[in-house]
Formats: structure tokens, C-alpha cells, sequence
């Protein structure tokens, strides 16, 4: 992680939001939900410069009480890099954690955001409570999670946190992995039949951005909508293909299904096959290219006749 | 009004529920491999679960299908052959808060609304039995777990019992000692007959303590919602900023629509092999890009914003405005599914707290 | 039953570059060579034009199997567009496997057009050994076909 400084998360946002350094602040509140974190967006007064904001004390109490609003701790589960799609061209501060900042590197590294208007405050994480258990087990994705501390940031909310051996496959992958293909089939028709088309997971994908998806496509149409579940496996097939080599792992998807389908396994297993392949992480390298945009002379053949 | 209880204890309802699955299909809650409680058919009777409160599926598929075959179609030396799907089979839904129960009442109204009925779903209606289940905080038979309601779940805001017996045609009241009373109420839930008339009648004790129990539930009732307010303020709003702070947090995906028991706009495609072909009706949500997209391309609801606005003005102005009765009815499902942790609850709060326009 | 299946007979898309193997099907024709007629050609313009879309909505739509043929390495019409396919093909193929499709239901080849009689051997082996896997029940959409419902 690059050097900066460690700093109070509400005293930052009301000086970039103060100073006009930023005119969107994104980062967590908590829910009205027991035990979970929404998403908090914070605007300079609408549209207004900073002069005309002092001088509208209502608009002021509000930023505020917005401020004090914000928190992090281990029930901030979503990924808000997804909302930097919804404020492109303004100067935006954002909250992430290990796994968003790879997120957010991805995205610079696909040249969807401007990191000249972007501030990124870091947030060192053990892992998001998984609020699908009783007690305070984390979630996998977070045991598994190789960053738990942000690998791009400008400024970092707490001290550094350990980080703990991870290993290189989750074991509920490589298990899998061993398995004959009949029971693979078997273990995917049965997630994919979970899965009510609601495309929540790819809505939650800072790594789905595409201005009109495959899947809204209608001339023709690619993605049926029939609760046959070779539907939903042309939907996610086809997504896991465009997340090869792009995928970060954050887990977005998993934790916000509705339906709890587990993407994460093929998630990783395509990860896994990226990095052993062509020995790349997605999300660690703003200059690097992704390999699906590459190619090797010397690839591997054997597939082919 | 109701016309006689049986007394079954919790250990004889997969025998009932069993009688019950005898040539009608059943849906039920139910605990998938990942113990989430979903509305689902049942294949065994003991799959039915007493400790589901709202499942976080709804069961409309009951009678809106998620994919429902209108008919199908051959083409063959350029003659056409048209075949109706099979009739609608006799089918029971099971253990229906009375939230949900609501819901269908909404769907009742609107798919034999005027001048244009909906014939495949008043067919399957008219083959469906609805068994609801009381929930009640109150009580000896209470278990701990429901002292304390869902936090989640406010019909009782939007001035909905769960305690109701209307519309269904029996009902399931918990009682001590592990045991339900099934309250029979219409023609159809008498229909039922083979499946409980071996369980015994309720003596006066038990009418006492489910009365005793529907008492404090009513006590309960304080609608802190006025609705009327709400509607209000929403038709005077359509332009206003508030929208764009609604429909910020939102990621646009359809978790909200797909699990809400009221929600039931859908499309009509086309599902074709070579010369065969199905005419079919799928779920839809006003949440997506393609529900508003022209032919042309043309889009009238581009962003979010305005989808976000739909969901709310459809929910609580247009539906009340045309059927008098509002599409939500506090079952907190999409509070619990919304990956973003959208709060429907804090929308009308908002909305209802408008400063009012002179 | 088995009657049926006896009479089964395998369909599979074969998606063909322009410049090397639809060229090579043409010589193959051209020089009275043999192959199975269970083959469906779609015409492409290079092998990494095929969006795996295509193959996944191939299978979908009931086809058995799914042959993509291009040029040999280094041969692309395009310079680099079939090593580029080659990447894509190959992430395809491990999420296929590790799904549970068949190994077989999707298969790749490299046809020059100078080879006919290749061209005619793949189509050959790639029909022979779909057979062998059967109807590709996995991943076709039923709603659509009256015979599977």
C-alpha cells in the first residue's frame, strides 16, 4: 500500500465536502436493518458552489447531520465502487476497502473513471460479517480475501491490518474442482435454478459497466426470460465469460444475491485459472493490461485440433 | 365467517399436509439447501416449515407463474396448429401470512379489473385454495422467536392484522401445547373435509385462547401510516428533488419487484424451437431498462431515477387511485432482499413528512 | 427407446473462418471428399469474431455440438484475431469443464485452406465423437420444444 496518511473518516469528508475538493461523497451509513451498513451519498449542497452553500444554513445542517451519519466497520459489505459509474464526470471522495480498491484499480486500468477526480480513502478490513450466519463469522470471500488492506489509496481511515495467509484456491473450489463432471453439473443446475434473473449481481459489479448488457439486448434477444434455468445459465455463463481475467473476487455478487447463488465458485475457479495461466490479478495494477485483451504466441494449443 | 376448528397438533400436520397433497399440488414455506425459508411446491409433505415467518419468496408463482405457457404453437407446409396448455390443476396454498393474503386480494382486483379480465389466472384462482396462518406476538402458545416481530415487517403500519382470517378459506391459529386450530371458512376450505375431518373439533378452552390471541393483535392495530397523506403528497410530487435522492443508493436490479407478493406486472415472448413455438407470460419489473423500451429504441423512463419513481407511484398513488387499495402490503421482503438496503419504510416516512403546499 | 436413439442423429454448428477454413470446406467439396452431413456451417469472418455467445446460444438452441475453425497461429487473415480467439476459447473451455458440459460438446480446430482433407477428418472426428456424448440435454432450453415437456 502507498504511504499516506491516516486520518479521521467524518473530519476528511467534511473538509473535502467543505472545501469543495469533492461534490459527491460516497460511504456507509448504518441501515435500518439490525446489523448491516446501506450506502450513504453525500452531495454538496445541489449544484451549488461552496460560497452559496455556507450562506443556506438548512442545506447545511443537513450535510451535517449527513456527515456524522457515516461509518465504517464490519458490516459495510457492499462495494460502492459500482456507484462511480453514476457520477462520472464529477469530482468524487469514495470509501473502500482491500477488495474495492482493486476494484477501483480495475476500473482506471479500463480508463472508466478519471483518477484526477477521484479521491479514494482507504479502509484496512478483517472481513464483512456474514449476516446469513447467526454468529460473527465473516464472510468466505473475506477469509479468502488476499487485500485486506487497500492497494491504491489517498488517504487511510485506521492502522494497517494483519494480513492473514490466504490460500491460493478456496478449498470449496478445489474440492469441486475434483469432483466428476456429472456432480459439477449437477452442484451448477442447482445453483442456477436458485436464480431468479433480478441481475442483482451484475448490477452490484463495479466490473459491469456495459451501457446496454447482453442481457437487455432485444434485437435479438441473447437472455430469455423463462424460469427454464438454462436461461439464467446463459445469463451468468456468459457474465462469468466477460468478467475472465477482470474479476477482483470482492464478492459483491454473492453477498447481494437475493436467492444466495453462489457465483463465487465459478468466480474463482476462473481467477484461479487467470492467475495460474498468465499470472495476473485483477485489480493490483492500474498500468498492467488484462490478459483476456492480450495474447501469446506460445499459448496453450492442446485444446485444439 | 367461520364455520367449524379442528385441533391438529404439530406433530399430525405432515399427515395433514399429506391429505392435502392428494390430488392438489401444494405450496408451501419451505427451508432450501441454504435454509432460506421460500414459498416453493412440495414434493413430501414434512418439507412444509412451521417456523418460516415471511419467506423470502412470495408465493404469487401460485398464480402468476414466473414462466406461464399461453399456448403453444406448430407451423408446419404453412399451416399453423394452436394448443391451449393443460387446465389449471386444483392446488393449495399453505401457511399464508395474512399479509400475503392481502397481496392475492390485490391481485384479485387488478386481474379482473374491467374491461379487460385476465382469463388464465381467474382459471387458476378459481382452482386455488388459500390456507393463511396467524401470526401472533402474544400469548402462551408464542414462540419466543415472534415476541419480538420481524423487525422487517410493517403491515401493521399499513393497518393489516396477522391475525386476519378474511379471505382465505381456512386458517392456521398457533396454539399452546404445539398444536394449530384450522379455522374453516368457505365452501372450498369445507372442500377440504377428507384431509382434516379426523382431527378433532376445538372445545371452548381453545376458541377462548384463539379469540384471547386475535383480541390482542387487534390491540395491536395503530396504523401510524396515513396513506391518504401519502397519496396525497405523491401526486403533487412527480417533479420534485426528492427523486433524485431516492433513486441514488438503487443499482436498478429487480430483487425488489421479483419478491414482492404484490408486484406483478409481466411480459409476453416468445419462446421458439424450428417450427414449434410457446407464446409465454415471464415476470417483468418496472426496475429494468427493457420494461420501458420502445420498438424505435426510444426510451421514456431513461434512468433510474424515473424507474425508482414508478416502483414507488404505482405502489402507493396510481394503485390507490384506480383500486383503492395500495400495492404494498408490509411484508418487508424487498427491505430484506434490496442489496443496496433500501428501505421502503423510510421512503413513505419521507414522503409523508413533505411540508404540505399551500 | 433405444430405436429412438439409434436414429439419433448428431447436429452440430460448425462456425467458419473466411479465409482459412470455409475455404478448406470448399476444397474439401471441391475434391469430392467425404464427410458427415450432420455439419451446419456459419460462415465467419475470422475465428475471433465468435463471441462465446454464439456457442452458449448454439447449445441453448438444441444444437449437439459446436466446432469453431479458424486459421493456423500466425496464419490470421487479421494478423492476431485467432490468437486472440484462442484466450477466449480456452477461459470458455475451463468454465465449460468445470461446470460439468461434456468435454466434447464444444470443440476447436485449426483448417488452412490448402487443407480439404483435414477439414474433412475433423468433421469427421468432431461428429463421431459428439455421438458418442449423445443429445445435448445439458444446456438446451426446453420451454420451446413440445418434445421435452
Amino acid at each position: 500500500m502507498t504511504a499516506c496518511k491516516q486520518v479521521d473518516l467524518k473530519t476528511l469528508a467534511r473538509e473535502l465536502l467543505a472545501t469543495g475538493k469533492v461534490e459527491v461523497f460516497i460511504g456507509y451509513q448504518v441501515a435500518t436493518q439490525p446489523l448491516m451498513a446501506a450506502p450513504l451519498i453525500i452531495h454538496t449542497a445541489l449544484g451549488a458552489s461552496h460560497a452559496q452553500q455556507a450562506s443556506n444554513p438548512d442545506a447545511e445542517r443537513d450535510l451535517a447531520r449527513k456527515v456524522d451519519a457515516l461509518i465504517f466497520d464490519d458490516r459495510c459489505e457492499m462495494n460502492l465502487v459500482n456507484y462511480l459509474h453514476k457520477f462520472k464526470d464529477r469530482k468524487v471522495a469514495i470509501v473502500v476497502k482491500g477488495c474495492d480498491s482493486r476494484s477501483v484499480v480495475g476500473l482506471l486500468q479500463e480508463k472508466q473513471v478519471d483518477r484526477k477526480k477521484l479521491i479514494i480513502i482507504g479502509a484496512p478490513c478483517r472481513g464483512i460479517i456474514d449476516r446469513r450466519q447467526a454468529g460473527s463469522e465473516i464472510y468466505t470471500a473475506c477469509r479468502e480475501c488476499p487485500v485486506h488492506n487497500p492497494v491504491i489509496a489517498d488517504y487511510v481511515i485506521g492502522a494497517p491490518v494483519p494480513q492473514p495467509e490466504t490460500p491460493e484456491l478456496s478449498p470449496e473450489v478445489e474440492a469441486l474442482r475434483k469432483l466428476p463432471a456429472e456432480q459439477r453439473w449437477e452442484r451448477f443446475h442447482k445453483e442456477m435454478s436458485k436464480c431468479i434473473l433480478c441481475y442483482a449481481c451484475r448490477n452490484l459489479c463495479p466490473a459491469c459497466y456495459c451501457k446496454t448488457c447482453f442481457a437487455d439486448a432485444s434485437k435479438p434477444k441473447w437472455v430469455g426470460r423463462t424460469d427454464d434455468p438454462s436461461d439464467a445459465m446463459m445469463f451468468h455463463l456468459q457474465r462469468l465469460m466477460h468478467l475472465g481475467g477482470r474479476c477482483t473476487g470482492c464478492g459483491a455478487c454473492v453477498r447481494g444475491c437475493p436467492m444466495q447463488v453462489d457465483l463465487r465458485l465459478y468466480n474463482d475457479h476462473l481467477r484461479s485459472h487467470v492467475k495460474q495461466e498468465y499470472g495476473f490479478m485483477a485489480g493490483m495494477d492500474e498500468v498492467a493490461q488484462p490478459p483476456l485483451a492480450m495474447y501469446g504466441t506460445d499459448d496453450c494449443n492442446e485444446f485444439i485440433r | 365467517m367461520t364455520r367449524e376448528i379442528r385441533i391438529i397438533p404439530l406433530t399430525e400436520m405432515p399427515a395433514f399436509v399429506g391429505a392435502l397433497m392428494q390430488g392438489r399440488k401444494v405450496l408451501a414455506p419451505t427451508r432450501n439447501d441454504d435454509g432460506l425459508c421460500v414459498f416453493a411446491w412440495l414434493t413430501a409433505p414434512e418439507q412444509a416449515d412451521w417456523t418460516c415467518e415471511i419467506p423470502r419468496v412470495p408465493p404469487k408463482q401460485a398464480l402468476l407463474p414466473r414462466t406461464e405457457v399461453l399456448f403453444r404453437y406448430h407451423r408446419e407446409k404453412g399451416k399453423e396448429t394452436v394448443s391451449p396448455p393443460p387446465p389449471p390443476e386444483p392446488q393449495v396454498v399453505l401457511g399464508l401470512h395474512p399479509c400475503d393474503v392481502q397481496a392475492i386480494k390485490v391481485f384479485d382486483t387488478v386481474f379482473s379489473a374491467e374491461p379487460s379480465p385476465d382469463q388464465p389466472y381467474l382459471e387458476r384462482r378459481a382452482m386455488t385454495t388459500l390456507i393463511g396462518r396467524g401470526f401472533s406476538e402474544d400469548g402462551p402458545s408464542t414462540p419466543e422467536r415472534l415476541r419480538r416481530p420481524s423487525p422487517l415487517v410493517f403491515c401493521r403500519e399499513l393497518g393489516i392484522d396477522p391475525m386476519d382470517n378474511r379471505d382465505c378459506d381456512a386458517f392456521l391459529v398457533p396454539l399452546a401445547a404445539s398444536r394449530m386450530a384450522l379455522e374453516i371458512m368457505t365452501d372450498k376450505g369445507t372442500a377440504l373435509k377428507p384431509a382434516y375431518e379426523r382431527f378433532p373439533p376445538a372445545v371452548a378452552e381453545d376458541r377462548a385462547a384463539i379469540a384471547e390471541a386475535r383480541k390482542l393483535s387487534q390491540a395491536r392495530i395503530t396504523p401510524p401510516l396515513d396513506m391518504a397523506a401519502i397519496q396525497r403528497n405523491l401526486e403533487t410530487i412527480f417533479n420534485s428533488d426528492l427523486w433524485n435522492r431516492i433513486h441514488e443508493p438503487c443499482v436498478g436490479c429487480g430483487a425488489c419487484a421479483f419478491l414482492c407478493p404484490t408486484c406483478h406486472c409481466f411480459d409476453i415472448q416468445e419462446e421458439t424451437q424450428g417450427l414449434d413455438g410457446a407464446r409465454v407470460r415471464v415476470w417483468d419489473t418496472c426496475q429494468f431498462d427493457l420494461f420501458t423500451r420502445h420498438a424505435s429504441g426510444h426510451n421514456p423512463r431513461t434512468s433510474q431515477k424515473e424507474r425508482s419513481r414508478q416502483r414507488i407511484m404505482h405502489k402507493f398513488s396510481y394503485g390507490v387511485g384506480r383500486f383503492h387499495i395500495p400495492f404494498c402490503v408490509g411484508c418487508g421482503r424487498c427491505i430484506a432482499a434490496c442489496p443496496a438496503h433500501n428501505d421502503v419504510r423510510q421512503i413513505l416516512k419521507e414522503i409523508h413528512d413533505l411540508p404540505r403546499k399551500s | 427407446m433405444n430405436e429412438q436413439h439409434s436414429e439419433w442423429q448428431p447436429r452440430i454448428l460448425a462456425f467458419l473462418c473466411n479465409w482459412c477454413s470455409y475455404a478448406g470446406a470448399d476444397l474439401a467439396g471441391v475434391s469430392r471428399l467425404q464427410y458427415p452431413p450432420n455439419v451446419r456451417i456459419v460462415r465467419v469472418p475470422c475465428s475471433g469474431r465468435v463471441n462465446p455467445g454464439y456457442i452458449l446460444k448454439a447449445l441453448q438452441e438444441g444444437v449437439d455440438g459446436v466446432l469453431v475453425s479458424g486459421c493456423h497461429p500466425g496464419d490470421c487473415h487479421y494478423l492476431t484475431g485467432n490468437y486472440h480467439a484462442r484466450r477466449k476459447f480456452r477461459l470458455l473451455k475451463e468454465l465449460l469443464d468445470f461446470v460439468g458440459v461434456e468435454d466434447g460438446r464444444v470443440q476447436f480446430a485449426w483448417v488452412s485452406a490448402a487443407e480439404g482433407a483435414k477439414f474433412a477428418q475433423v468433421m469427421a472426428e468432431v461428429t463421431e465423437k459428439v455421438r458418442a456424448l449423445g443429445p445435448n440435454r445439458r444446456l438446451a432450453k426446453k420451454i420451446g420444444n413440445p418434445k421435452s415437456q
